[in-house]
């Protein structure tokens, strides 16, 4: 354990006040200030659904959308999200619980194995799609590249992504 | 039992059962578990390679506010000391101590775990711990290790349970200083070198690889006065309770094992990772305690083995392979771990699918201060399967053959045993190899492109060495006529609560919707020896069958009873029950229940459900069914057998990969950028030697270690050369080496 760490640790009862907007729903919490936002969804607001894997911002398995774009919530402190918000993987159906687009396809492909990545691959899929609605092959590989599969399931994400594009360009002609 | 069944039209086609839990970040892991008073845990590691750890002061560290519990080799429970000395863990050699004793051997050793409100105290505390640590000299990598007058790592270490083996096969542990198994395979004349036209002499040098499963390894533990629930990220929940058992002393009955879904696992959580810290903790806390590792610790944990190769191979002019002797020395780090078992597979899959006249394998395990190695998919075959492979391109291309006609010249044929007293093989290798290499365009002239082309084979018996495969599961039918499917099966991505759902709706006739995988609990869940070694389906899916066959005959003999016919009469076709000749049965009510054809009587399922309570059945492919607590009669009539070179004809299974890569290599400098593969999988699924085999190409250019040669062999390039390197800087002379490699003269020339 380096001494940053202690450091951290000692930092870590340091409160701070933050408003957040998370899944559509305006929340104020008072959280240590070395909390990182992870741990904010996960263990405050139980929206387990997003994971922790390397806590060092590569694999991409925390990815949530913090004012539409995907980022990982492991390295960003509570603090820096501050009145942002925040889409989680659990906010992503609609009201009537029917699946997005992109979980949807995500279903229809089987685009996962063991399942892990899976909730920060369809948040990055989706930040694509707002982007671009029709990316190329090459650019969702580029896009989603950022994320890790470690059961290398790449191939069906790919297809999943297009497929979801297609689906939502279809939706909203 | 044996009900022809015909698959529906939609076998295999629905979504995944685990697709809603998963899409919608529903499906639980056990990082996700949380339980009420939950400590959390973390543990202190040795920063040095090798250590005398001379004195722990833990005083500070217990005095910390919101500290709960400290574990050292001081403090562990009296009731788990057998004498004086600490309980030791491992598959057969059990030399892994919980926390260290009297020394640490790699940087990143257990020295120290506490258990604290919340994971800033925990490591607060960690570093109020004191440990004073003498330095020993290490040793890092095989060749230091086996030099002589190095330092020892294990003096004194146990040997494991004698090992029995079929003819020509023998192991030993501890053989020499720091090598702690060695496995030797013999088969043949070994004069027949002799006779050989060629004898190529190769080395292969094979770095460590780390799993980096996503879910890190984590435990939850909740240890009450004579009960332990635990759960975990683990892919052998049943062999897990027995080791935990025996380490702490405490009966399987009082430990119940849970698995969720687990995030990935690739072989690393095969043993005792967090496990036996996080109950130990509890039991000191007497609170549930949560240990998860952080992704640097995982790399800590376990890793797959490096590796040196040497193949001796006698070939003739025209390519038949005569004979070949093969020298594996797996860097099994500082403890042994699964490390014997993954010598046994390596020398076995060093011949590769080939015939030869004489064969000669012998792999040791060698002992480093490094991270323990363990399992990692493909067990051993990894690492010989790239080294045969390599080797058998190099030969073909000192020789002038084509690599695929040297592959086909010595396939082994549908039926022919590998080693004598083996079973056949039980797929078609050359028109698998064929249809491969059809469909990647093998022959087409690559003259001027960037991309090469490679054959590779993955040859591996599946379903593991040692005691017979088996598998149990059950099928219940409840009193609304809904089913639960219970097996030990994990699922950890690869889609096995699917399969075995697909397979007990297809024999009940109903859809696979209606089939429900209960989760794992070791309480109640069907005896199973873990979800390793591609067993999954071939295995686990048999004994899925049996259960529900038994299942769909206690409904029928239900129906038959109470409609008065016999059971061969009915049948099922959409969860229903119809009588030959297909008659509807309808119904009027529960009390018309008769057999008087015509009758207008419905069976639903909801009504027969309730009398018909649970199936069982147990499995192993083509025999009768064993557990391990059961099994004095098999012992009666069959020695123990461990070895994968027993001869068993017709018991082993074996997944074959064959595999082709292509591998452009115009982007970064000595990284592929960009490989498909097309595979073709006979047999069970050998998810790990197709690993293997897409490492294979995928390390060819990553990696560049020297290859020493002897023989005849002609100025060529290894796949790992240092030219490849130098031939990298420019992107033409680079695709001409790797075409030149993979390729073959004949198409890939540049």
């Amino acid at each position: 354990v380096s001494d940053d760490a202690l450091t951290r640790d000692s930092m870590a009862w340091e409160t701070l006040e933050l408003t957040l907007r998370v899944n559509g729903k305006q929340t104020k919490f008072v959280v240590p200030s070395a909390m990182s936002l992870l741990e904010l969804l996960r263990d405050s607001l139980n929206l387990r659904g997003t994971k922790l894997a390397c806590s060092r911002a590569v694999c991409g398995s925390c990815t949530v959308l913090v004012d539409g774009q995907p980022a990982a919530s492991c390295a960003l402190f509570a603090f820096q999200a501050d009145g942002a918000d925040i889409v989680t993987i659990e906010g992503l159906a609609g009201k009537d619980g029917a699946l997005h687009p992109v979980q949807d396809a995500f279903r229809k492909f089987s685009a996962f194995q063991c399942g892990y990545c899976t909730p920060g691959m369809i948040l990055l899929a989706k930040a694509l799609l707002d982007l671009d609605p029709a990316p190329s092959r090459a650019t969702v590989v580029e896009w989603m590249s950022s994320g890790v599969c470690r059961c290398t399931g790449y191939n069906l994400i790919v297809e999943a992504v297009l497929s979801a594009a297609s689906e939502m360009r279809r939706a909203t002609r | 039992m044996t009900a022809t069944v015909k698959l529906s039209a939609n076998f295999g086609r629905d979504a995944r059962s685990d697709a809603d839990e998963k899409v919608s970040g529903r499906a639980v892991y056990t990082a996700d578990i949380a339980i009420p008073g939950m400590l959390h845990a973390k543990v202190l590691r040795c920063p040095h390679a090798h250590a005398r750890v001379k004195q722990i002061d833990i005083s500070r560290a217990a005095a910390l506010a919101g500290v709960h519990a400290i574990l050292t080799r001081d403090t562990y429970p009296a009731h788990i000391l057998s004498g004086n000395a600490a309980p030791l863990h491992g598959f057969l050699i059990k030399d892994q101590p919980i926390v260290a004793v009297d020394r640490c051997r790699y940087e990143g050793d257990i020295v120290a775990a506490v258990a604290a409100d919340n994971e800033a105290i925990a490591v607060q505390a960690l570093h109020a711990i004191k440990v004073e640590y003498e330095e020993l000299p290490f040793v890092g990598t095989i060749d230091e290790a086996l030099r002589p007058g190095s330092p020892q790592i294990a003096p004194g270490a146990p040997a494991g349970p004698q090992l029995r083996y079929g003819p020509g096969a023998r192991s030993c542990y501890w053989p020499r200083p720091n090598v702690c198994f060695e496995f030797h395979y013999q088969c043949g004349d070994g004069d027949v070198f002799s006779t050989c036209d060629h004898v190529f002499e190769d080395e292969f040098g094979f770095s460590r690889m780390n799993h980096f499963h996503l879910e890190p390894f984590v435990s939850v533990a909740q240890a009450t006065h004579d009960r332990i629930e635990l759960w975990t990220s683990t892919q052998m929940p049943f062999p897990l309770r027995g080791q935990l058992s025996q380490l702490l002393k405490i009966p399987e009955h009082c430990i119940s094992i849970r698995v969720p879904f687990v995030g990935g696992a690739f072989g690393a959580k095969s043993g005792i990772r967090t496990e036996a810290i996080a109950v130990l903790l509890s039991m000191m806390s007497a609170r549930p305690v949560r240990l998860c590792y952080a992704m640097e610790e995982d790399f800590l944990t376990a890793s797959q083995h490096a590796a040196v190769v040497r193949l001796k191979t006698g070939v003739m002019a025209d390519g038949t392979l005569i004979a070949r002797a093969s020298e594996i020395l797996l860097d099994a780090g500082a403890y042994a771990d699964v490390s014997p078992l993954v010598a046994e597979k390596a020398a076995y899959r060093a011949p590769g699918p080939y015939r030869y006249k004489h064969l000669d394998s012998r792999c040791s395990c060698v002992m480093t201060n490094t991270t323990p190695a363990g399992a990692f998919r493909g067990f051993g075959g990894t690492q010989a399967t790239w080294a045969s492979e390599s080797q058998i391109d190099m030969i073909a291309r000192r020789l002038g053959i084509d690599p695929f006609d040297m592959r086909m010249k010595n396939l082994l044929q549908l039926g022919e045993a590998p080693v004598p007293g083996e079973g056949g093989v039980d797929s078609d290798l050359s028109e698998g190899l064929e249809l491969v290499a059809r469909e990647i365009g093998y022959r087409q002239n690559r003259a001027g492109t960037d991309r090469g082309v490679g054959l590779a084979i993955g040859f591996k018996d599946a379903a593991t060495s040692g005691e017979p495969a088996h598998a149990q599961a059950r099928v219940k039918i409840t009193t609304r006529g809904d089913i639960l499917l219970q097996s030990g099966a994990v699922e950890m991505g690869q889609g096995l609560m699917t399969a075995l759902s697909q397979v007990t709706a297809e024999i009940l006739g109903t859809s696979p919707q209606r089939v429900r995988y209960a989760p794992i609990d070791t309480d109640a869940t069907p005896f199973d020896r873990g979800t390793i070694a591609s067993v999954g389906v071939a295995i686990n899916g048999k004994a899925v069958e049996h259960a529900a066959q038994a299942a769909r005959s206690a409904v029928l003999d239900f129906a038959a009873n109470r409609l008065g016919c016999s059971a061969e009469e009915l049948t099922l076709e959409n969860w229903s029950i119809r009588r030959r000749p297909w008659t509807r049965i309808h119904r009027r009510g529960r009390s018309q229940l008769s057999g008087r054809s015509g009758c207008a009587v419905s069976v639903p399922m909801r009504v027969l459900g309730d009398r018909l309570g649970r199936c069982r059945s147990r499995s192993r492919p083509g025999n009768r069914p064993l557990e391990r607590d059961q099994a004095c009669d098999q012992r009666r009539c069959r020695p123990r057998h461990q070895s994968p070179c027993v001869p068993r004809p017709g018991r082993r299974r074996r997944g074959n990969g064959l595999r082709a890569s292509f591998v452009r290599t115009n982007a970064l400098p000595g990284r592929p950028s960009h490989q498909r593969c097309r595979a073709r999988l006979s047999g069970s699924i050998g998810g790990g030697s197709a690993a293997g085999i897409h490492r294979d190409h995928a390390r060819a250019r990553t990696r560049a270690r020297p290859v020493r040669r002897q023989g005849p062999g002609r100025g060529r390039h290894a796949p790992n050369c240092k030219r490849d390197r130098q031939c990298g800087r420019g992107r033409r002379r680079r695709a001409h080496h790797v075409a030149s490699h993979y390729g073959g003269k004949d198409f890939a020339r540049t």
